[in-house]
């Protein structure tokens, strides 16, 4: 074989690779349904009035100004025997600078995103796949869905065994936010890569895995104990984006799914109020504006939408360049 | 070429041609299992354009594969049309890896060669 005709036959396959590659790629979709989704929380995180709330208590003075308030913030927690308090949608729905009116329709909101996102991202790659011809694999991408699920359940279980013992503060909270973010995606590239062994498992690398899955479900879930409280949905939505990311093998989805994840931390550890008002945003009376809870999705989602739009145009000009051509 | 490819195993130590294996080797077959190997399964139909082959030559080719345990096909049914698709098995992986290690590494004993 002829020194040009190797060169030739190894560039032609790295062509095939390529284009392949490009065909398969499908990511605008769940790019642009998960932005939508997460702007579409906007009109839940609405802070709570407690001003007019008609389970407020107030003690007045005598001459009639306000001396003392008792305020019953709505909340989704309630008693377990033997458990104490848990709230089984917090990671939806707690730690905002100002509680949220509707605690309850929020986390459930979050809830139905997260299962919706995911069924509709598997129908989309599946669709798509019986219209080029090409399919990208969904199953590291349930997988990491599955676990999250499981994660964040496990989380007010934990936090009502633990109390505030597992709260992290400060440097501390960014950096476990972080680790969290490392060891979750670290596990998922393990995972892809097991998956790819020329060799079916035996039977007892099936039990050293399975054993392998619920410690670090159990790692990442007492980590996120400590350092998630309204950003539960926004940080499997991330992790589950960067999966995406490792699959697709495109650097403009692993741009878009840092970005996202980089946002979402942020808002994780509220900061998206200092980036507003350096920003120079007017974000308005508390009380009444939906951004002052709401800003912890607005940049996340907009970064979505806009990577979403934009892969979706490169895809529809490549598509029409391949006609064309 | 090696007598047995699915023991083709590196290619270190023994001329770059050693690793080179019969069964994958063949252009048609080598573009089959690059592409396979990019996505979880590939549709008979996206293969047969983008590789320019008749329907049975594609056949043959995809055989040839399959008998080597190279690749598995499934065959179904989108809607009332019969599809077929095509997946990489993990020693069609490590048989892809192999190839194109020996192919490069083949260009590159030649390129430090000296000339004549």
């Amino acid at each position: 074989m002829s020194d040009a005709a190797t060169a030739g036959l190894i560039d032609e396959m790295s062509s095939l690779r390529k284009r392949t590659r490009r065909v398969r790629r499908g990511y605008w979709f769940p790019l642009l349904v998960f932005g939508l989704l997460t702007l579409g929380a906007l009109p839940l995180m609405r802070p709570f009035d407690w001003e007019n709330s008609p389970d407020t208590r107030c003690e007045y003075n005598p001459d009639g100004s306000m001396s003392i308030c008792r305020v019953f913030h709505p909340n989704t927690a309630f008693d377990v025997p033997g458990l104490g308090r848990v709230d089984p949608l917090r990671v939806f729905n707690s730690g905002f600078v100002e509680p949220v009116a509707h605690p309850l329709a929020l986390g459930l909101y979050w809830l139905a995103v997260l299962v919706f996102g995911f069924l509709a991202t598997v129908w989309w790659y599946r669709w798509r796949a019986s219209r080029v011809g090409v399919e990208t694999s969904t199953r590291a991408y349930a997988q990491v869905t599955y676990c999250g699920l499981a994660v964040l359940l496990l989380v007010p279980l934990i936090s009502a065994v633990s109390g505030r013992a597992l709260s992290l503060h400060h440097w501390a909270h960014r950096f476990g936010s972080l680790a969290l973010i490392v060891i979750s995606l670290g596990a998922v590239l393990v995972a892809i890569r097991l998956s790819r062994a020329e060799h079916p498992p035996t039977r007892r690398q099936r039990v050293l895995r399975a054993v392998g899955v619920v410690v670090t479900v159990l790692v990442v879930a007492t980590l996120a104990t400590a350092t998630i409280d309204k950003t539960g949905g926004l940080l499997l939505i991330a992790v589950g984006l960067l999966t995406l990311a490792v699959l697709e093998r495109s650097a403009w989805c692993t741009v878009v799914a840092v970005a996202f994840t980089g946002v979402a931390l942020l808002a994780n550890i509220s900061y998206m109020g200092t980036i507003f008002y350096r920003l120079g945003w007017e974000i308005g009376p508390r009380e009444t504006n939906l951004l002052f809870n709401g800003k912890d999705v607005v940049l996340p989602g907009a970064v979505l939408v806009i990577g979403g739009v934009v892969a979706l145009v490169g895809q529809w000009r490549t598509t029409r360049a391949g006609r064309a051509g | 070429m090696a007598d047995d490819p699915g023991r083709a195993g590196g290619v270190s130590g023994q001329h770059p041609t050693t690793g080179l294996d019969d069964v994958v080797h063949q252009r048609h077959r080598l573009g089959i299992l690059t592409i396979a190997a990019e996505a979880k399964r590939v549709e008979f139909g996206y293969l047969r354009s983008t590789l320019d082959l008749t329907a049975g030559n594609l056949s043959r080719h995809i055989t040839v594969l399959e008998e080597a345990g190279l690749v598995r096909v499934d065959k179904g049914y989108d809607g009332r049309r019969p599809k077929t698709w095509v997946s990489i098995t993990g020693p069609g992986r490590t048989a892809l890896t192999n190839e194109m290690a020996a192919l490069r590494a083949l260009l590159t004993r030649h390129d430090g060669s000296p000339p004549g």
